[in-house]
């Protein structure tokens, strides 16, 4: 039994584990300061080889959707913005945690921000970059309570595919929290914008979400169609069900969600290979 | 468009993404119609896999497919949502196999 008490103080100390990459130590200190600028961020990414690559692959991968156009860090700070570049790095620096929390993980939160864009762009929603970073971060409670309990939660991972339940009831009763709070509390201690904190959130409770409503039940139904589609893996074999104020907000016609299905496939079938391992 | 490993391609398909070797230069273009002969180039060299043109879907048979999506829907939670998504998903396949 974990003390919930003490839950959230663990959740928000993940930084000083010393599992933690050293990389993403430096970088949560670098956004964790309010008053970061874009080009401090620049120096920052410019100084670490490693990170540069994997920006460069991000930025023109299916995720982002601008195929081998970018070729410098500057150009992408430039085309991306503050927030959606802080979290993208968050997004590349936390890929060896969720390949150790849990195998297809990764595959998993790019499918659902890539899906998460192709349903905004249907939907003409502004920021779509903002929807893309928000799919893959989505999940990042779970990265957390992976890395601070990797045995716990482990065994909670086995006992929803033995059981065949959703690994959210069974995180709820050992930790009397899902990944969504503790997503949402590593969003308020690291300085997440605010729309992505509720997004994290609410992604499985769409219907509470107040001030970031469609982009928030968009995240929900890309998540959904993720695993209705069986592309990667995010904790069971289950698909959770379509909150329909949730579908309402977004307001996919029937021939319209055939076509995000549609085009989830060539998007998936692209990102099926994008891995970040350093060649 | 299908991601097909090397020992699954077969002569006459069609490339819809450049083969490019470890030294970034393009050995089949875009568009080429792959022969035996390409082929065993492909296999000499140092890649796991090309782009092809045709459904990722045909990886795998119709049948298993649709099978797999039916049990994943019957597992999970229902609603009239679920039901439509169930139901685009199966016509989805079907269309990509005609």
């Amino acid at each position: 039994m974990i003390d919930t008490k003490n839950l959230r103080s663990q959740i928000e100390k993940i930084d000083t584990l010393p599992t933690i990459p050293s990389t993403l130590r430096k970088l949560l200190s670098v956004i964790e300061d309010p008053k970061v600028s874009l080009s401090d961020i620049g120096s920052f990414i410019s100084n670490d080889p490693v990170l540069t690559s994997r920006v460069i692959k991000v930025v023109n991968s299916p995720i982002y959707g601008f195929p081998g156009r970018i070729s410098s860090v500057n150009q992408a700070l430039i085309l991306l913005g503050l927030n959606v570049v802080k979290g993208m790095l968050l997004g590349v620096s936390v890929f060896e945690a969720m390949k150790k929390t849990m195998e297809g993980l990764w595959e998993h939160s790019i499918g659902c921000a890539v899906t998460s864009k192709i349903i905004g762009t249907k939907k003409g929603l502004a920021d779509i970059e903002e929807l893309s970073v928000a799919g893959i971060l989505h999940d990042i409670g779970k990265v957390a309570m992976g890395l601070k309990f990797l045995d716990e939660y482990k065994g909670l991972i086995k006992k929803a595919i033995d059981k065949n339940v959703l690994l959210i009831d069974l995180e709820k009763e050992l930790f009397f929290v899902t990944h969504s709070e503790t997503g949402a509390w590593i969003g308020q201690r690291w300085n997440f914008p605010k729309s992505l904190i509720e997004i994290l959130e609410y992604h499985h409770k769409p219907q509470l979400s107040k001030n970031y409503a469609i982009q928030t039940a968009v995240v929900h139904l890309a998540d959904i169609l993720v695993r209705a589609k069986g592309f990667g893996f995010a904790g069971d074999y289950l698909i959770p069900t379509i909150n329909p104020i949730a579908w309402q907000r977004v307001g996919l016609s029937k021939d319209e969600l055939k076509e995000v299905i549609a085009e989830m496939e060539d998007s998936l079938a692209e990102s099926g290979e994008f891995n970040l391992e350093d060649d | 468009m299908a991601k097909v490993a090397i020992a699954n391609v077969k002569t006459g398909m069609k490339l819809l993404k450049p083969v490019i070797n470890d030294s970034g230069m393009v050995m089949l273009g875009e568009g080429t119609i792959l022969t035996d002969q390409m082929i065993n180039k492909l296999n000499n060299m140092n890649i796991s896999f090309v782009y092809v043109e045709g459904s990722q879907a045909k990886t795998k048979s119709k049948e298993a497919l649709i099978n797999e999506i039916n049990e994943r829907f019957q597992k999970s939670g229902t609603n009239e949502q679920m039901v439509l998504l169930h139901k685009l998903m199966i016509e989805h396949i079907e269309e990509t196999y005609k």
